[in-house]
């Protein structure tokens, strides 16, 4: 009997118990659909995290002002003032391999308006190499430049919505508008691109540029009012040269910490976020989760792979009469074998493509209720798919050899 | 119908019986179903061997079949000696060498007539296409050409023991052995079938019936009787018919 027989041949004996067949192979149906929706859980979410720390970059070492409660905050105030431009300076100077230190200051803002029009904004101080650190894509004007970051210009760029709230369609370049009391003249828009909503990931947040308004540091540090508990600078990004004598990102880092730590006498008021490492650590998550929803899925596939079993030796009993025929009339042990196989391997399949077809629609359906990303790869479906049909060979092996082992004269006779 | 055989096989012993012994242990108990059997058979004897249940005569039926293999003793078929072979090679010479005709018919529910009667070809490697006309041809020389769409429930008793026969005969055996034939026929089916193997046997096919039937026996043109695994009995009662 060949094998295209013997597959049309379980195929017609599965379509006689449909029901069964469904019922036999929902363990492998579970075991696939959980595999493929894990795992499309589990790359969505890698994408996204990656996406983030490439949107940090890899080769930047971020040095952010530390969350303190109060009492911690008094104590560090008084040996340090904080993130300052002095800080700036200072890692400009003796880190080796440093290409620029991009600052950024965040704006106490009590209110934002034009003539009666008010928004709500985050106010950022930036320098102008922040455009040479990120993109800085532009609908209209200039972005701030280092003339502006030395005199304290009282400029700002304005993102997509502000811009809209505040000048709709009028055109904002060249207006004015007032940060708490201080006036600011638009010298640029934002393109629209941003991602509409802000993001975090482990523990850095990016805030919608659509709705920033960005001032000259130097404007945000002398112009605006500070509380003197804050940090004058949120952050400091460090970008990293290329080439030979630069230092890893972990290196930098090292480096960066002793540094600050002497320059803010041992106070524990900042933090360094290493791209790199974040990176390195979220592959490693990544690596834990599918190994636990792996072995998850993999139960559930042993599940599905003994329910088949069960059914194959309940097939067996039940065609036994048929069993001894066959090899009355001249089938060989190893026929028998290949026909039960081939009927197991049938109902896997079945369960298989069931399986991954529930996998996609579950994807689906957890990308749209919990607004996740999930990506369905390759890998994810061949894995699955290759194991749900190995299991259901496996357990066919052994009522399959049952079935060969049958005495035909035994078997025949049975009632 | 006409002959199939060569006629120099005629001559030839079809299956040769010598001293075979058929012994079943069950736990420690040891019951001796056959006790030392002798017995020729020869090409286009048309044999009926008698003896009531418990007689053995199944047991021997099942070791001329190459169903079961003998504890002692020696069993030729064709001049080739089965007592020692292979199972892939029993398994050839049931699907090549023999029909067989059950008491219950034995046909797949879920096959029709025609794949019914085709399912020895499965193993004998006849391509696909040859094996419908193969069993179309069969199915019509037992008459039930306009049957042949038709699966077993939609069959009569006689019409399914005739398929069965249709099998039995598809790879054109040297032996056709038919247990207990008529055992779940009535009277008048019953006749119709043995008519069907009397011209079966006439078309030079070599006939075995088990039965404890006289009725069934009468065809026959040798009978033997076996008793507690022994054979009492082995006459010629139609010497002429005898090939």
């Amino acid at each position: 009997m060949s094998l295209r027989e013997a597959l049309i041949a379980a195929l017609s004996s599965l379509a006689d118990h449909t029901l069964r067949a469904i019922l036999t192979t929902l363990g492998v149906i579970f075991g696939v659909a959980a595999v493929i929706s894990m795992l499309s859980i589990g790359a969505g979410a890698e994408q996204e995290a990656l996406e983030l720390i490439r949107q940090l970059g890899v080769r930047n070492v971020i040095v952010q002002t530390k969350e303190l409660g109060d009492r911690e905050l008094a104590e560090a105030r008084r040996r340090s003032p904080g993130l300052t431009m002095r800080d700036r300076q200072a890692i400009l100077d003796a880190v080796p391999g440093v290409e620029l230190v991009a600052p950024r200051a965040k704006v106490r803002t009590w209110r934002v308006a034009s003539g009666r029009r008010t928004v709500d904004a985050n106010v950022f101080g930036l320098s102008d190499e922040q455009a040479q650190l990120v993109e800085m894509s532009l609908s209209e004007g200039r972005f701030l430049d280092r003339l502006d970051v030395e005199s304290h210009a009282q400029v700002g760029v304005l993102g997509s919505e502000i811009a809209d709230e505040l000048f709709g369609d009028a055109g904002a370049l060249g207006e004015l508008l007032k940060i708490n009391d201080v006036w600011i003249e638009v010298v640029g828009v934002l393109a629209g691109a941003g991602e509409g909503e802000g993001a975090a990931v482990q523990g850095v947040s990016f805030e919608s540029p659509t709705r920033s308004i960005l001032v000259p540091v130097s404007t945000a540090l002398r112009k605006f009012d500070q509380r003197p508990s804050d940090s004058p600078l949120s952050e400091l990004v460090v970008r990293l040269g290329e080439g030979e004598g630069v230092p890893s990102s972990q290196a930098a880092a090292r480096l960066l910490q002793s540094l600050l730590d002497q320059l803010h006498s041992g106070a524990d008021d900042f933090e360094l976020v290493v791209p790199d490492a974040l990176l390195e650590q979220s592959r490693q998550t990544q690596r834990l989760f599918n190994l636990v929803m792996g072995f998850i899925a993999g139960i559930s596939l042993v599940v599905g792979g003994i329910g088949i079993m069960n059914i194959m030796l309940a097939t067996v009993l039940e065609r036994t009469r048929e069993i001894g025929l066959r090899r009355a009339v001249g089938a060989r042990k190893r026929d028998i074998v290949i026909q039960f196989l081939t009927e197991s391997f049938a109902i896997s399949a079945l369960g298989a493509l069931l399986g991954v077809v529930l996998g996609v629609v579950l994807s689906r359906l957890i990308s749209a209720a919990a607004d996740w990303p999930t990506i369905i790869t390759a890998f994810a479906v061949l894995t699955s798919v290759g194991v749900a049909l190995t299991v259901g060979v496996i357990a066919g092996l052994y009522p399959a050899l049952r079935a060969a082992d049958l005495d035909p004269v035994d078997a025949l006779r049975y009632e | 119908m006409s002959s199939r055989r060569p006629e120099i096989a005629r001559s030839e012993l079809l299956a040769e019986c010598c001293q075979l012994e058929r012994v079943y242990s069950q736990g420690a108990l040891e019951v001796t179903a056959l006790g030392g059997v002798d017995l020729s058979i020869q090409h286009g004897e048309y044999l009926a061997i008698m003896g009531t249940s418990g007689s053995g005569k199944s047991t021997l039926m099942n070791i001329l079949g190459c169903l079961d293999r003998p504890t002692r003793g020696e069993y030729l078929l064709t001049g080739r000696h089965v007592e020692g072979m292979e199972d892939d090679e029993l398994s050839s010479l049931r699907g090549r060498t023999i029909g067989f005709v059950f008491q219950t018919f034995n046909l797949l529910p879920r096959l029709d007539a025609v794949d019914n009667a085709a399912l020895p070809l499965i193993y004998a490697g006849v391509p696909v296409k040859e094996r419908r006309a193969r069993a179309l041809e069969v199915l019509e020389q037992v008459g039930l050409a306009d049957r042949s769409s038709h699966r077993p429930n939609e069959l009569s008793g006689g019409q399914r023991q005739r398929v069965a026969i249709a099998r039995a005969l598809i790879n054109r055996p040297e032996l056709l052995l038919a247990d207990e034939p008529t055992g779940n026929l009535d009277s008048k089916t019953s006749e119709e079938v043995m008519e069907l193997l009397d011209e079966l046997h006439r078309g030079g096919t070599t006939v075995v019936i088990v039965t404890h039937e006289e009725e069934i026996a009468r065809h026959c043109a040798r009978r033997l009787v076996m008793r507690d695994g022994h054979v009492v009995s082995d006459d010629v009662v139609r010497p002429g018919s005898l090939g």
